[in-house]
């Protein structure tokens, strides 16, 4: 496979995918909770990170042209096919869930009056359209929003300094290493950005080491400030937020401006956009692996069709939407498909590489012990 | 010659025809079509169970010559309703007059007494909900109605609501009130522990005389003809609201205000005025104050200790020999006066709002979370009962450096 885009690209990419779930981030405040575990928790998931990522790099090391997907393809027929779809689901829906939280993000901070589906056609529009340009456009839209998101996340911060109040900061009341824990879990639950690592694999030029452990560094820096921001500014009023750094944003005053989230809703329909377009890519290279060359513009354009039918209920029902972001936050998909299945098909190839090399000896040993016959 | 690319060109009347009929996802409203809020006023009618909601509009009251805006003039008027809710009430008020209202630049909110003691909470669930609503907004209470305060004539600046504004500006950066805005009050409501305290304001009994005799917009305050002179009423800062669980529990004075804001933190600057056995009156304007609060014992009887250094700068001083000059025991002997001010206000401050309106206005509560989780956990459900207990300590420093450029010489007028 083409090698497309740079490590440095392919990390501002994961990172601004990460950040829109950061941006959506509501730490677990209220009764018997403390501010501090969300900031422990948040340098322990940068351990956790490196740990969840091992598989992925091991997996490079092995076949460095191939994705998890085109690997389990090689390795097992059925069950790759199995987990070929598992992968394609949750980079669908995990499209969608971004479709579904930009959409109540604009209809129930910005726009509250606007239809619903003016949201949905436009940004679906402009999501098809990105995805079909392509990895590499992709990633160099990711790298201008970057500069942006950089620009209004500095005058976000520089506003706020002036409303820290650090008395906010308390420890919880109950355990506090369950509590860190319990966040530091959810903070990988939500990281559907593993998954990009182990589907971008064979399109990234350079060290992946390096690249992986700059994505995880700038993660956690960044969310740090925001918990801390969060917590320290909002206290805990930020517990009956559903968007606490959009709250953050618009309690900014910055010179002239009065308030900084329009800046902040700029850059999140930005970031919107350029990670359902990745998304919505992985999830169609994901199928396209599973159909022969001719079916593939039929399977791209299902895919576009499918994203729209599929974002519909999720807009509209809240019970859906909120049943979408559990089954994300239970963590047992990260598990399985950052985890769990790198490692059986790491281990599936290793004991076919073994097996192969075996039967090369045997092959050899016996075609030298049929030489030497023939020589005596 | 290339022909062009018919899907391309297809493609671009799209574009263009997309841009110049998709230009915004709401309905355009025009600038004369809205009515921009300057000032809300939040009265409750206790034997309706209802709110009356006052906003003040933004409406230049210019000649139609030269400018639009005098500022002579109040340039804004008033729109009064009522409602079981403050949605309903604000809704009732949309149907008085034909314009779309507008909160975004809304510079204050003025909670009338009645509402006060009603409870914040039904208030701020209405602004929650606003997205126009700016949570910097500032905080304020009537003492008595709200509306009367909006409706009261300010001959000063363009808009009355900005001049409200300033006022607000100026006696939080002389020490008189706290900054407090509506991200403050709905972050102590939603504390576990910490009461709402809100700036008061009340109109001035006397009269003040007013060059202008326009009529007043909208307030039956104003009156008189154009060209004479008319008895207007003037507001001023009046203390401080102090809230017990959400609900108006009493008022602090200027002194106990002051004391409060020693306490948490909020002086950033203002101005004292002492005498001492040599000194008839000196005025010292306090130009830094470091303070900090921490908490010593997390059980009942709970020990809070107060560290405050104080950096002035001499204003006036009027001695009582005018034959002495200043040496460095005077100095002395002022700095201490100042220490024992700060302690006096302070512990008046605790008094009258720890004491008798029972609420935790200084973080005290947070303050023992903060250090020791395990013992706040054991006291939390009756810490409010114990409040009574809370001492607090003042250790005040300060330091009068800066002497001014009057000097005084032994012998001479």
């Amino acid at each position: 496979m083409q090698k497309q885009i740079s490590v440095w690209q392919f990390v501002l990419l994961l990172y601004i995918c990460r950040i829109f779930s950061t941006m959506t981030y509501a730490p677990a405040m209220g009764v018997g909770s403390g501010g501090v575990s969300v900031l422990i928790s948040w340098v322990l998931s940068l351990g956790i990170g490196i740990l969840v990522l091992l598989p992925a790099l091991w997996l490079h090391s092995m076949s460095g042209d191939k994705n998890v997907v085109m690997l389990s393809l090689s390795v097992w027929r059925r069950l790759g096919v199995g987990i070929a779809l598992c992968y394609f689901v949750y980079t669908m829906m995990t499209a969608v869930s971004t479709f579904a939280h930009f959409e109540f993000f604009m209809t129930n901070a910005i726009f509250p009056q606007s239809s619903t589906l003016f949201f949905i056609i436009t940004m679906w529009i402009a999501a098809v359209y990105a995805s079909s340009m392509g990895l590499e456009a992709i990633a160099r839209t990711g790298a201008v929003v970057f500069a942006a998101f950089l620009v209004s996340f500095g005058f976000i911060v520089f506003a706020s300094l002036g409303q820290v109040d650090l008395v906010e900061l308390k420890l919880p009341l109950d355990n506090i290493w369950k509590e860190v824990g319990a966040s530091a879990y959810e903070a990988f639950s939500r990281n559907a950005e593993f998954v990009v690592v182990l589907l971008l694999l064979p399109h990234i030029k350079g060290n992946l080491k390096k690249g992986v452990l700059a994505f995880l560094c700038m993660l956690v820096v960044t969310s740090e400030i925001i918990a801390f921001l969060i917590l320290t500014v909002l206290g805990d009023y930020s517990a009956t937020q559903t968007l606490p750094y959009y709250t953050l944003s618009s309690a900014a005053e910055f010179s002239i401006f009065q308030r900084l989230d329009a800046l902040h809703m700029t850059v999140w329909v930005a970031i919107a956009l350029v990670k359902i377009a990745l998304y919505l890519f992985l999830s169609v290279e994901c199928l396209q692996m599973l159909f022969p060359e001719k079916h593939k513009k039929a399977v791209s354009v299902g895919c576009c069709l499918l994203l729209f039918v599929l974002v519909l209920p999720f807009c509209y029902s809240r019970t859906a939407f909120d049943g979408l972001f559990r089954a994300f936050s239970s963590g047992i998909p990260s598990i399985l498909l950052v985890i769990v299945f790198p490692l059986l098909i790491g281990a599936a190839m290793k004991i076919k590489k073994g097996r192969a090399e075996h039967e090369t000896t045997k092959h050899t040993s016996v075609g030298a012990a049929s030489a030497a016959d023939l020589r005596n | 010659m290339k022909r062009p690319n018919t899907l391309r060109l297809a493609l671009l009347l799209l574009l263009i025809f997309g841009t110049s009929t998709l230009c915004g996802c709401l309905k355009s409203v025009e600038l004369n079509e809205r009515a921009i809020v300057q000032a809300i006023g939040i009265d409750y009618d206790e034997k309706e169970d209802s709110f009356q909601v006052s906003l003040q509009i933004y409406s230049p009251d210019g000649s139609g010559g030269q400018s639009l805006v005098e500022g002579s003039l109040q340039n804004a008027k008033i729109i009064e309703s009522q409602g079981k809710t403050m949605t309903e009430a604000v809704q009732n008020a949309t149907l008085k007059q034909g314009k779309t209202i507008f909160y975004g630049h809304n510079r204050v909110v003025i909670v009338g007494e009645s509402a006060a003691r009603s409870g914040l909470k039904r208030i701020v669930s209405f602004f929650n909900s606003n997205n126009q609503a700016r949570l910097t907004t500032g905080m304020l209470v009537a003492k008595g109605s709200a509306s009367e305060i909006l409706k009261t004539r300010i001959n000063q600046g363009i808009l009355p609501a900005e001049a409200l504004e300033k006022m607000l500006d100026n006696s939080r950066e002389n020490g008189k009130i706290s900054e407090v805005s509506y991200l403050d009050i709905v972050k102590a409501l939603e504390n576990q522990t910490d009461d709402v305290v809100i700036p008061a304001i009340a109109i001035n009994p006397e009269k003040e005389q007013s060059g202008s005799g326009e009529e007043q917009q909208g307030g039956p305050a104003g009156g008189g003809e154009q060209g004479e002179t008319e008895q207007v009423q003037s507001i001023e800062m009046s203390g401080t609201a102090v809230f017990r669980d959400g609900k108006l529990a009493g008022y602090l004075d200027e002194e106990e205000t002051r004391g409060l804001m020693w306490l948490r933190g909020d002086v950033n600057k203002t101005v004292m005025v002492a005498s001492t056995d040599r000194i008839r009156s000196f005025s010292v304007e306090v130009y830094k104050v470091k303070t900090d609060l921490a908490c010593r014992t997390v059980q009942a009887p709970y020990t809070f200790e107060l560290r405050s250094h104080l950096s002035a700068a001499i204003r006036d001083v009027e001695l009582m020999d005018d034959s002495v000059i200043l040496n460095e025991n005077d100095y002395q002997a002022m700095e201490q006066m100042l220490c024992r001010i700060v302690e006096q206000e302070c512990n008046k401050a605790v008094s009258k709002a720890v004491y008798e309106y029972g609420a935790d206005v200084a973080h005290f509560g947070n303050l023992i979370w903060q250090k020791d989780a395990a013992a706040w956990k054991r006291n939390r459900s009756r810490f409010s009962d114990q409040l009574s207990q809370v001492t607090v300590n003042s250790i005040v420093t300060a330091n009068i450096d800066r002497i001014g450029l009057e000097t005084r010489e032994q012998g001479k007028e």
